[in-house]
């Protein structure tokens, strides 16, 4: 609780920061906010919640710091304060002010906090639309470029519609249940017959998540907008908001809707389609940025596998898999961001013979698109072990088979890229791009995790 | 303090990883200090460690706990390792040698355009060996296994420019993939039958089996398998000969000194297991006798001073694993010891007579380095002797522990076993003979070269000769005085059973066998100044054979990689080409046909996709009701 009163507290005083000559300010506040809510977070481990003035379940129980929840929001926060360090070395020139920007990535954080801790519907509301307009506003943070603006409204007019989804879908619940309470909506998922209301509303609930994690049939905006937004902004939407939004869909799935059954085949059949639809048209996309949309498409599909074989070790498998995805997809956004710079391009053909001319840069690409492919032994390889293995457990056999062989197809544009670095020569009179210090900072850490990761899944799957 | 055996292996890591980046921009001196700096500071926590706990390891071997590497449903594997008199005292082996070899390279290597992708892999290599001895499990001890199998391949085939140089690297590691794959069956069958990899665990269940039971076989007999690859033994033993193809130091430090034992190491490791498999443990005596005379046998007509040192490798392997067959660990751990010293002294004396005689290795065309080099000729002696089992020399004393317990248990191995020593004597004294006596037989111009190595080679040699002088103290017969080495070790092995009587006389034997093989050399090479014949003459069937190996190589190559051509040329023309080929690339076109297709779904009209999702809704609702 007291991270998100801190941040809050911070996005008001970031504003001001704009104003000051010191042009680090707003850069140092935000940064010192997110390591002290990280920490905030941190102290609430196991409930020895010493320093809170304020019980862990405040305003009227609906928020809770779990476990879960602590390490989610640390990841979160991590990932927050590596994008707030790549913004830092004006590689991509917003159209906006710094410390506007960081206050939007600020509340972005704040709407994420409180969507891995509500414990209420109309807390994760409030979460969810915080984080959500926010998103809006950065996804038009160039606003003199014509793709960015596209970008923004057609998110805000799809958001504004799932939104209404979502809306809805709680009204029917607390038509049936008659609370917004998440212990309340388990107390009557358990009573036997519940009324059909309840129903469509679960289902209504679980399409909003699907938009919002970018799942297919509800996944068109993924490629448009992640196309046209700024591409730290795009690297932003497919860890931070898919990190907030699978982990409240499986907080809300987990504690209420674990009786009903009936939704698992559904959310199966959407997760066989995403990964379908996600890996397959992947492959041809000429445009690395909108590669990467489809396969960040792709992923959702093999988050889904968390929900509906929910068992004992869900959390936990997707913890490993969301921290793998994070860092690897930072690493390759900064990546892609730095030959965008330089090249003004993000065709795959930028990319030719990297290898020969920033040996360290394709290097770090080429672990990223490793580590999402799911190549041992890096994060993302544990990551989907977790959770195919949880998948086979519980006997869903024909899905894992698919999800492999969905894969299969991802292994090959993830190396397309790899290829056109290390065997396509490059033009004769290219030059060896410099990397910014804070570039050089963020793609460390992230090529360290993700190795470290791969190399000891168990300090993080251990935790929950 | 017990953290500090984290930075053992860490260091050498370190070197690598410093090396291995700043490749191009880091100076010689730089490189060298790095590497040699490295590995000299896990020799000196070694020591600290080894003299500070030694009386600990009595009670329980001490296990530093990392972090759970692999911690999924039933399976576990720690990242730990553990500190017994076992790996400390190869820990102090490897770090020690291998501290020497460093130095020895800065000289060796001085020449070297590619200094320091040299000492990148030599550190790797350390780092890799160093997390193989410390593993407090099996998993761990396979990291270590594999990544000494890499450094090894990558330094054989250190110059790359050269095919034939290339194809050694390729054998070597093909050969060793072998034995890896027994020893992965091997942990596959652990993992069944014990529950776990973890050596506490494994060796407590394993002790609830009965002797000679069926599991117990097959895991040994996979895992002698796996160390036959790995400590070059009948039949996989032929990579090693080809494997002196690296620079010398690096035969002196991996294929002499610390890799090729790793089999020894990994079985007494296992001597739980081994001790509840009595016939795994008869075949292994029974290979590695035979390993060991075969290779003698070979070693006595090579002219390539660094295959004789190869096969005498070989040789002295096959006498450890001898003594592992008797249940001789100890035994076995104290060759290990004196080999280490003993033969890296001798491969870097030749590695001192290959850099004066600018890298000519043919010993025909040598003769008479006594006066120009007088270092490297009392050093290289030194080992001649220690090899050879002379008294008071190291392997005097490691030798004829081995051939005791053999005469003990079975005398035919003993015969074999002696003939082998015999043999040893005579063709190391026949490689000093022609290397170092009589007159120099090369040209002009390389005998105006020779000279005698710089300090930074001839000190490692100094202090080598001196180790493989002294060392056999350690482990005096029990006529002589206390065993101090077999009381450390404390392995739950076979006891010797033999009088006081016997054991003279058994020396006395083993003796007078090498002194007879060193006056058979003088004999042949210093009073009749014999100088063996060019390749092409014609010479008797018996010689033949034994310098064309046995035709071993040959035989493999008719028996195993014919038919294997054979077989992968009608499986390409036929089933790949028809076959495969044609699926995968159908099943590409159809795939990227299909992503090409569906890519015109993303329509980009807003209402378009609004549309599209209400659709979705209308039919997910729908579904439900059904």
């Amino acid at each position: 609780m007291n991270s998100i009163i801190l941040l809050s507290l911070l996005t008001v005083i970031n504003l001001f920061a704009g104003f000051s000559k010191n042009k680090n300010l707003s850069f140092i506040l935000s940064f010192i906010g997110i390591a002290a809510s990280a920490i905030l977070l941190g102290i609430l481990w196991n409930g020895n919640d010493v320093t809170n003035i304020l019980a862990p379940n405040f305003i009227n129980h609906m928020l809770s710091f779990d476990n879960t929840t602590i390490v989610f929001g640390v990841l979160l926060c991590v990932n927050a304060s590596l994008i707030v360090l790549l913004l830092h070395s004006h590689e991509e020139p917003m159209d906006i002010p710094a410390a506007e920007f960081l206050t939007l990535v600020l509340t972005m954080l704040v709407g994420a906090l409180c969507m891995v801790s509500y414990t209420n519907l109309t807390m994760l509301f409030l979460g969810l639309e915080i984080l959500s307009i926010s998103a809006y506003i950065l996804a038009g943070a160039k606003k003199r470029d014509y793709r960015s603006n596209e970008a923004a409204l057609k998110y805000y007019l799809m958001g504004a519609f799932t939104t209404g989804v979502f809306l809805f879908g709680v009204a029917l619940i607390y038509g049936a249940t008659g609370s917004f309470d998440v212990t309340e909506i388990a107390k009557y998922a358990a009573l036997p017959n519940p009324q059909s209301i309840y129903y469509v509303g679960i289902i209504l609930l679980m399409i909003a998540f699907a938009f919002k994690i970018a799942a297919a049939p509800f996944h068109f905006w993924t490629p448009d907008v992640y196309t046209g937004a700024p591409t730290l902004v795009t690297a932003l939407m497919s860890t931070l908001i898919k990190t907030a939004a699978i982990v409240a869909f499986y907080r809300l799935f987990n504690t209420c809707f674990a009786g009903a059954t009936n939704w698992s085949m559904i959310l199966m059949i959407m997760a066989a389609i995403t990964m379908f639809i996600g890996n397959v048209t992947a492959i041809v996309q000429t445009n690395v940025k909108r590669m990467l949309a489809y396969s960040s498409i792709a992923h959702s599909g093999y988050l889904l596998f968390a929900l509906f074989a929910l068992g004992n070790n869900s959390g936990a498998s997707l913890l490993v898999y969301m921290a793998g995805y994070t860092f690897a997809s930072i690493l390759a956004f900064a990546g892609i961001i730095v030959v965008q710079h330089n090249m003004h391009s993000n065709d795959l053909n930028a990319f030719n013979g990297l290898g020969k001319r920033n040996p360290i840069l394709a290097v770090c690409i080429t672990i990223a698109m490793l580590s999402l492919a799911g190549i041992p032994p890096l994060a993302g390889f544990f990551g989907k072990f977790y959770i195919f293995t949880n998948a086979l457990k519980a006997d869903y056999v024909a899905i894992s088979l698919w999800a492999v062989l969905m894969s299969c197809v991802g292994v090959y544009y993830y190396l397309r890229i790899v290829i056109n670095m290390f065997f396509k020569s490059a033009e004769p009179d290219a030059k060896e791009f410099i990397l910014p210090a804070s570039y050089q900072i963020v793609m460390g850490i992230c090529l360290c995790l993700v190795v470290l990761l791969g190399v000891a899944p168990g300090i993080l799957s251990g935790l929950i | 303090m017990n953290n500090l055996i984290v930075l053992i292996p860490l260091l050498p890591l370190l070197g690598f990883i410093i090396n291995g980046i700043g490749n191009k921009k880091l100076s010689n001196g730089v490189i060298s200090t790095i590497a040699s700096g490295a590995i000299f500071g896990s020799f000196v926590i070694s020591v600290v460690l080894f003299f500070t706990l030694r009386h600990s390891f009595e009670q329980a071997p001490i296990v530093v706990h990392l972090f759970n590497w692999i911690d999924f449903g039933n399976f576990h594997v720690p990242m730990a390792f553990q500190l017994d008199a076992l790996s400390s005292l190869m820990l102090l082996i490897i770090t020690g040698v291998g501290f020497l070899i460093h130095i020895f390279s800065t000289g060796y290597m001085s020449h070297e355009t590619d200094f320091a992708r040299y000492f990148a892999y030599l550190n790797l290599f350390c780092f890799s060996m160093l997390m193989l001895v410390l593993a407090n499990n099996f998993l761990v001890m396979f990291i270590g296994w594999e990544g000494v199998g890499l450094c090894s391949y990558l330094l054989i085939g250190f110059w790359f420019t050269n095919k034939e140089y290339t194809a050694a690297a390729r054998k070597a590691f093909v050969m060793n993939r072998i034995g890896d794959l027994a020893f992965i069956g091997a942990l596959f069958m652990m993992y069944q039958n014990f529950g776990s990899l973890e050596y506490e665990q494994v060796f407590k269940v394993a002790r609830t089996f009965s002797v000679d039971s069926h599991t117990m076989t097959i895991i040994t007999v996979l895992l002698f398998i796996g160390a036959t690859g790995k400590s070059a033994q009948i039949p996989l033993y032929t990579w090693l000969p080809d494997a002196m193809a690296g620079p010398t130091p690096v035969s002196a430090l991996i294929h002499a000194a610390t890799m090729v034992t790793a089999g020894i190491f990994m079985i007494v490791r296992s001597h739980v297991l081994f001790n509840l498999a009595p016939w795994t443990m008869d075949l292994i005596a029974v290979v590695g006798v035979l390993t060991a005379i075969v290779a003698a046998a070979i070693a006595i007509t090579q002219n390539d001073i660094k295959k004789v040192l190869a096969y005498s490798t070989v040789s002295q392997l096959g006498f450890m694993f001898l003594a592992l067959g008797l249940g001789a660990y100890s035994a076995a751990m104290f060759h290990v010891m004196t080999h280490a010293f003993f033969k890296a002294l001798l491969f870097l004396g030749s590695g001192s007579v290959i850099h004066a005689c600018s890298g000519n290795q043919d010993i025909r065309t040598m003769g008479g380095l006594k006066k120009h080099m007088p270092i490297t000729h009392a050093t290289f002696l030194v080992g001649c002797l220690a090899i050879a089992g002379i008294p008071f020399f190291s392997g005097f004393f490691s030798k004829d522990e081995i051939l005791a317990f053999a005469f003990d248990q079975q005398p035919i191995l003993w015969i074999v076993a002696a003939i082998t020593a015999g043999l040893t004597a005579f063709y190391m004294f026949r490689l000093y003979f022609l290397t170092f006596r009589g007159t120099f037989r090369g040209t002009h111009e390389q005998e105006y070269h020779l000279h005698e190595s710089p300090v930074s080679m001839t000190v490692p040699l100094i202090i080598l000769a001196i180790l493989a002088s002294l060392a056999g103290f350690l482990g005096l017969p029990h006529v002589m005085g206390h065993n101090i080495l077999e009381h450390f070790l404390s392995v739950n092995g076979n006891v010797l059973n033999l009088s006081s009587g016997a054991e003279v006389a058994l020396m006395v034997v083993s003796v007078s066998i090498a002194t007879i093989g060193i006056f058979i050399a003088y004999y042949l090479y210093v009073k009749r100044s014999m100088v063996p014949e060019a390749d092409a003459t014609p010479k008797a069937m018996t010689y033949r054979w034994s310098q064309n190996k046995f035709y071993v190589d040959e035989l493999y190559d008719y028996l195993i990689l014919k038919p294997i051509h054979f077989i992968s040329k009608i499986m390409y023309s036929g089933i790949e080409l028809l076959g495969i080929d044609a699926l995968v690339n159908g099943s590409g076109n159809m795939v990227t046909g299909t992503g090409n297709t569906i890519k015109y779904l993303q329509y980009g009209k807003t209402s378009y996709y609004l549309f599209a999702m209400i659709i979705f809704i209308v039919v997910i609702l729908f579904s439900l009701f059904i």
